[in-house]
C-alpha cells in the first residue's frame, strides 16, 4: 500500500497500490469496514494488472475530510501545526 | 491532489537539514513474477505502523529495528500501537486502519486468497537510518517469510 505517491515513486517497489488517504489510514478509517474491504480487496485485485516492475496502481480513492480548522486535510497534514496536535517526537 | 511528502516534510522539520529519502530510481526494480493466482497464495501481512500485542515490548522511537511476530488469529482487543510518526488515534481505535488483518481473514474465509500465513509481522516505520533497515530489519523478515513459505507479502506502511 502507498499513501505517499512521491515517496513510492522514488523507492520504486515492484508493486504498489496508491490511495489518497492520510498516513494512519492506509487501509481506511476506524469501523468503516466496507471502506477497509474496498481498499484491501482492491489492492489484491490490482495484482493482475501489475505486469511491469514498478507498477503503481491508483485505486482512485480520495478521502474527503477536514482538518480541525475546516481546511482540506491535504493542506494541513504534516505541517508544523499538525505535528503539534497529532504527533509525538522521537524523544516521546 | 495527493500530498508531496518529500517537500512537505522538508518544511516540517526546518531548520534541520533535509532528510535524504531513499531514491532507487537509478537502480533496476526487483521482480518476482506471480506463478499462481492470488486465490491460491499463502499471504502474510506486514505493517510498519507500530502495532504490537499486549505483553510484547512496545516499540521505541529511536531507530527501533525490532520485529514483532503476531499470530494471524490474535484477539484484536489485545493489539496496541506505539509510533511517533503519524497520528495513532484511529489505529488505536481500530487497528485495521494500518493492520488490516481482519479484512484478510475474511478474504481467506471466502477463498479470495488461498490462506493466511500463521504469523503477521509488524515493525516501527520511523527508522531514519536506511542502512539499519537493510541490515537489521529486513533479514529477519525474509527469514520468517521463507520459514512460513509465504507466496505474497502484503505491506502496509504507516
Amino acid at each position: 500500500m502507498s499513501v505517499g505517491r512521491d515517496i513510492t515513486e522514488a523507492v520504486r517497489p515492484p508493486r504498489a497500490v496508491f490511495v489518497d488517504y492520510p498516513m494512519g489510514n492506509e487501509t481506511g478509517r476506524p469501523g468503516c469496514v466496507d471502506e477497509q474491504r474496498t481498499i484491501v480487496r482492491g489492492a489484491f485485485a490490482a495484482l493482475e494488472r501489475m505486469t511491469e516492475p514498478g507498477s503503481i496502481i491508483d485505486l482512485g480513492m480520495t478521502l474527503a475530510a477536514q482538518a480541525p480548522d475546516g481546511r482540506d486535510w491535504h493542506e494541513w497534514s504534516y505541517t508544523k501545526d499538525f505535528r503539534r496536535h497529532f504527533m509525538k517526537t522521537r524523544e516521546g | 491532489m495527493p500530498i508531496d511528502y518529500i517537500p512537505r516534510t522538508r518544511e516540517l522539520y526546518e531548520p534541520l537539514p533535509p532528510y535524504r529519502w531513499t531514491d532507487n530510481r537509478a537502480l533496476p526494480i526487483p521482480w518476482a513474477p506471480m506463478t499462481k493466482p492470488f486465490g491460491a497464495c499463502r499471504v502474510a501481512l506486514g505493517a510498519s505502523g507500530g502495532v504490537y500485542v499486549d505483553g510484547q515490548e512496545p516499540f521505541h522511537f529511536k531507530d527501533d529495528t525490532s520485529l514483532r511476530k503476531i499470530s494471524s488469529d490474535v484477539d484484536f482487543a489485545r493489539l496496541r500501537v506505539a509510533h511517533f510518526g503519524y497520528p495513532i488515534g484511529d489505529a488505536v481505535e481500530d487497528p485495521n486502519c494500518v493492520f488490516p488483518l481482519e479484512r484478510l481473514r475474511e478474504m481467506a474465509a471466502d477463498h479470495t486468497i488461498g490462506e493466511l500465513a500463521p504469523t503477521a509481522l509488524t515493525f516501527m516505520g520511523g527508522i531514519y537510518s536506511q542502512r539499519a533497515v537493510r541490515e537489521a530489519l529486513i533479514p529477519p523478515i525474509i527469514e520468517q517469510l521463507r520459514a512460513e513459505r509465504v507466496d505474497l507479502f502484503y505491506l502496509v506502511p504507516a
